[in-house]
């Protein structure tokens, strides 16, 4: 059921995105006056940004003492995970300055929103650090989700994930109306994302239509440079550590393509939790390892997301001709570790924790979203599989940590995953 | 099995809240109301510096409204959608924007053509320079640009929740509607916060019931500083401008939706009947929100199920402002003929199409017809802006009839729209519309 739909709806994309770059290249003013489309969706996608990021961060924090309460295993899982996925977005700020994709786009920021600029100016004004950290702590809780300001918003969801994880047992009730609300928002979130067809429709049109055919270049760019990334990451980054923990990254790509397979085709990695969890155990991961670290990974350690991320970040910045300091960088690196965690449970959750990151360094246009906003379909394929491998990767690193890898029975099961996979389909049938 | 009422354990709080109300203050609230309003009158005749300075009395009650408003749409309309599929709702959605572009298209014609029959302008012959275009200034400050791009986009809010910490019902609309989506396509996984929501939605009605009782206080205040402020004089200068207007939305009232009412199969004079609480309310604060708390449930208890109550009445307010649209095209016409301004085919043409675009959003709160009204001058030049300034001084007594007209269009619409749908209870809609005095109250008291 899933599958038929979901194609449709890439289909949509694809075809929206094509209808859009020919109208804006053949009819520049007639593609320009499709904007509205780009900026309504994302004016939706703003729009949920609050309660994605305060749901998400209370749960994580909350579900992150009960990671800890599993003991060792759960706290070398997360020390893995946020070593490793704070790499993730290291790489993807230096990839990002280095390749430089978003460079010679001179996006004029006030064709993109003429307001913005008046908005930017006024929030420099008060730039003193003191005043920054002290606007850090909103006029009382409930403005700061209806204010939207997603540091604010930050804030208090660690205070009340904290705050929640101090309560314990009382804490639940409340913690299971976040749950159910977090639930509702992600369904949301799954309507919106109906709505992107149009809006990389306006988005692409006008793109196009406003700096010519030539923009084709830099989003083209930017995707290449974000599939080469994601590769050299699990190839470079993830293959050292298979190497260190004693196998090798290709034979375990190799050794699960067929999940992996269906994630490429449902650009959202749930659908194959349960078969990947099966076949990391057969290859000699204990099941506790497993039915731990990789469920939570999927809250706390997304390596492609986290490329994707401070990529698209810096992409953005370039296009608009934005200078980020060194205090930008790590202001963006420091919030996107928060806002990345939960972001893959729904398709386009990544484009939602993006604009969530945007907003946080205000120099950097919002509306600059626009510009990705026809391309980012084409990257969530690539950031699931790298979320995915790095997730499994991750099983056997803590597996291996705590001593209990079957080193031997791994090896030979991805050395003879034909063979495997045939006796594992045998007793099933 | 999906689209089927909601469930039981929703209705004895509705019927219990209710209860309470009659048999307490009640069956006799209308009475209240009417003596208090009647008190205000007398009030700001007789003593006007007093009756205006009673001003905040009126503002407090609307204000106290207003604040439940958004949560009692976002329950009513949530949980009148998440039982049904996404597609039945949007059904309903385009059905009833159907139905508000026609009527509101419909009051528009209505106001033009009293206006060119009767003229009640003729005869004043002001130039634009006699007038007092100060007066107008910061009102044309106060309206934001209408364009339908500008329109549709501040339709999704800021946030989530800035839809209900800001004062725009269609952006509440807009997040109900999602949410109810989603929570209709969440099956099981959506139960505990439909429970949750029932909970709200019969603390809002609580809500309500306590705000009936100072209901009457509203009303006398409200009226005391109208009179008190704008004096009986104001009226005999205009007279006959405020009494075409009063004419022209009470025909309205009768045959237009009359006629909508015999459609359906109900009479518009035993729905007035009905609703008598709510139009009193609403005339003596001159705003027609303060009849949305009471009108909703009330509507449902008349057999219009909680999707259609809950998407309509407050979706009235934004696109089906019947009361306001007469106002406008009657007002500018006036204007026009009062500065001997001669508009051609073409240029009313223009103004009723703008005014279309202008009108949506200004049927809930006092003042904003006046604005929209501005706002529709700016757009067409021909007409002088300053002659805005020639209705200044009688806008609330015309805001009287308006709100009034607001309020019966939308729970006509309302019962019209779930007539189309196929959903109205005619049995419980004729249970409560031909009882005498109080209509019935399931038996629970």
């Amino acid at each position: 059921m899933r599958r038929p739909f979901y194609k449709i709806l890439y289909v949509q994309v694809l075809m929206a995105v094509a209808a859009g770059v020919l109208l804006g290249y053949f009819f520049p003013h007639a593609g320009e006056a499709m904007k509205p489309f780009g900026d309504g969706f994302i004016k939706l996608v703003k729009m949920i940004i609050a309660p994605v990021v305060f749901c998400t961060v209370v749960v994580g924090i909350a579900n992150m003492g009960d990671v800890k309460k599993v003991g060792r295993v759960g706290g070398k899982a997360l020390l893995y995970f946020e070593s490793v996925s704070t790499l993730a977005l290291v790489i993807g700020l230096l990839v990002g300055k280095i390749v430089q994709p978003g460079a010679g786009f001179n996006v004029d920021v006030s064709t993109l929103d003429p307001k913005s600029i008046a908005t930017f100016t006024s929030q420099a004004h008060h730039a003193s650090f003191v005043d920054f950290l002290l606007h850090i702590i909103p006029d009382t809780l409930v403005g700061a989700l209806a204010g939207g300001d997603i540091l604010q918003v930050l804030f208090i969801a660690i205070l009340t994930g904290f705050a929640l994880s101090a309560m314990g047992s009382a804490g639940v009730p409340i913690l299971n109306a976040i749950k159910a609300a977090e639930q509702l928002i992600f369904t949301i979130v799954g309507i919106v994302m109906r709505a992107a067809p149009v809006g990389a429709f306006g988005a692409m049109a006008f793109t196009i239509g406003a700096y010519g055919l030539a923009s084709i270049a830099n989003l083209l760019e930017l995707v290449a440079t974000f599939y080469a990334t994601a590769l050299l990451f699990v190839l470079l980054v993830l293959g050292l550590i298979a190497r260190i923990v004693g196998f090798n990254i290709l034979k375990l790509l190799r050794y699960i393509r067929e999940e992996l397979l269906i994630v490429l085709g449902t650009s959202s990695s749930e659908s194959a939790l349960p078969a990947l969890m099966r076949k990391l155990e057969q290859a000699g991961a204990p099941k506790g390892v497993v039915s731990l670290v990789v469920p939570t990974g999927y809250s706390f350690n997304l390596d492609g997301t986290n490329i994707y991320m401070t990529l698209a970040t810096l992409f953005i910045a370039q296009a608009t001709n934005t200078h980020l300091t060194l205090e930008h960088e790590l202001m963006i690196l420091a919030v996107a570790m928060l806002t990345s965690k939960g972001a893959a449970a729904v398709a386009g959750g990544g484009f939602i924790t993006l604009a969530a990151t945007l907003e946080v360094v205000p120099e950097i246009p919002v509306v600059g979203m626009a510009l990705i906003l026809g391309v980012d379909r084409f990257m969530s394929e690539c950031r699931s599989l790298t979320n995915f491998v790095g997730n499994a990767v991750a099983t056997f690193v803590v597996a291996r940590w705590e001593g209990e890898l079957d080193v031997a029975r791994l090896n030979a099961v991805l050395d003879g995953a034909e063979e495997e996979s045939g006796a594992r389909h045998a007793p099933a049938a | 099995m999906r689209d089927t009422p909601p469930p039981p354990e929703a209705m004895p709080a509705l019927s219990c809240r209710a209860s309470l109300l009659r048999t307490s203050l009640l069956r006799h609230l209308y009475v209240q109301v009417l003596v208090a309003a009647l008190l205000g009158v007398a009030v700001g005749a007789l003593w006007p510096a007093f009756g205006a300075a009673l001003e905040p009395i009126g503002q407090a009650f609307v204000k106290l409204v207003r604040l439940i408003i958004n949560p009692l749409v976002f329950c009513t309309l949530v949980l009148g959608i998440s039982g049904m599929h996404g597609a039945a709702a949007g059904r309903i959605g385009g059905r009833a924007m159907v139905y508000f572009e026609i009527m509101s298209t419909l009051a528009l014609l209505v106001g033009l053509a009293v206006a060119l029959l009767v003229k009640p302008g003729a005869g004043f012959e002001v130039t634009p320079g006699m007038l007092d275009a100060g007066a107008v200034a910061p009102y044309a400050q106060a309206h934001a640009p209408h364009t339908l791009e500008g329109f549709l986009l501040n339709i999704i809010p800021q946030t989530v929740l800035s839809a209900f910490t800001g004062g725009d019902i269609v952006q509440v609309l807009f997040v109900s509607l999602l949410a109810g989506v989603a929570l209709s396509s969440m099956g099981t996984a959506g139960e505990p916060i439909i429970r949750a929501l029932r909970r709200v939605e019969q603390l809002v009605f609580s809500f309500a019931g306590i705000l009936l009782r100072v209901a009457p206080l509203g009303a006398f205040g409200a009226m005391a500083f109208v009179i008190g402020k704008f004096g009986v004089r104001a009226v005999e200068n205009l007279g006959l401008l405020i009494l075409t207007l009063y004419i022209t939305e009470l025909v309205f009232v009768l045959v237009v939706l009359g006629s909508v009412a015999r459609l359906c199969g109900f009479s518009i004079l035993k729905l007035l009947r009905y609703i008598k609480d709510e139009l009193l309310i609403v005339l003596g604060t001159s705003s027609a929100e303060t009849g949305i708390p009471t009108l909703m449930p009330k509507l449902e208890r008349a057999g219009a199920p909680k999707a259609v109550v809950g998407l309509v009445v407050p979706g009235g307010y934004a696109f089906n402002a019947d009361g306001t649209n007469i106002y406008l095209t009657l007002s500018i016409l006036f204007i026009c003929q009062a500065t001997g301004t001669e508009l051609s085919f073409g240029q009313l043409a223009t103004v009723l199409v703008v005014a279309m675009l202008t009108s949506k959003g200004a049927g809930g709160i006092t003042g904003s017809s006046f604005v929209a009204l501005i706002s529709t001058l700016t757009v067409v030049h021909e007409v002088p802006l300053a002659g805005a300034a020639l209705i200044l001084g009688v806008d609330r007594f015309l805001s009287e009839a308006r709100s009034v007209t607001n309020v019966i269009g939308n729970t006509v619409a309302t019962l019209a729209v779930a007539k189309w749908e196929g959903v109205l209870d005619m049995e419980a809609l004729h249970a409560c519309l031909d009882s005498p005095a109080a209509p019935p109250e399931p038996a629970l008291a």
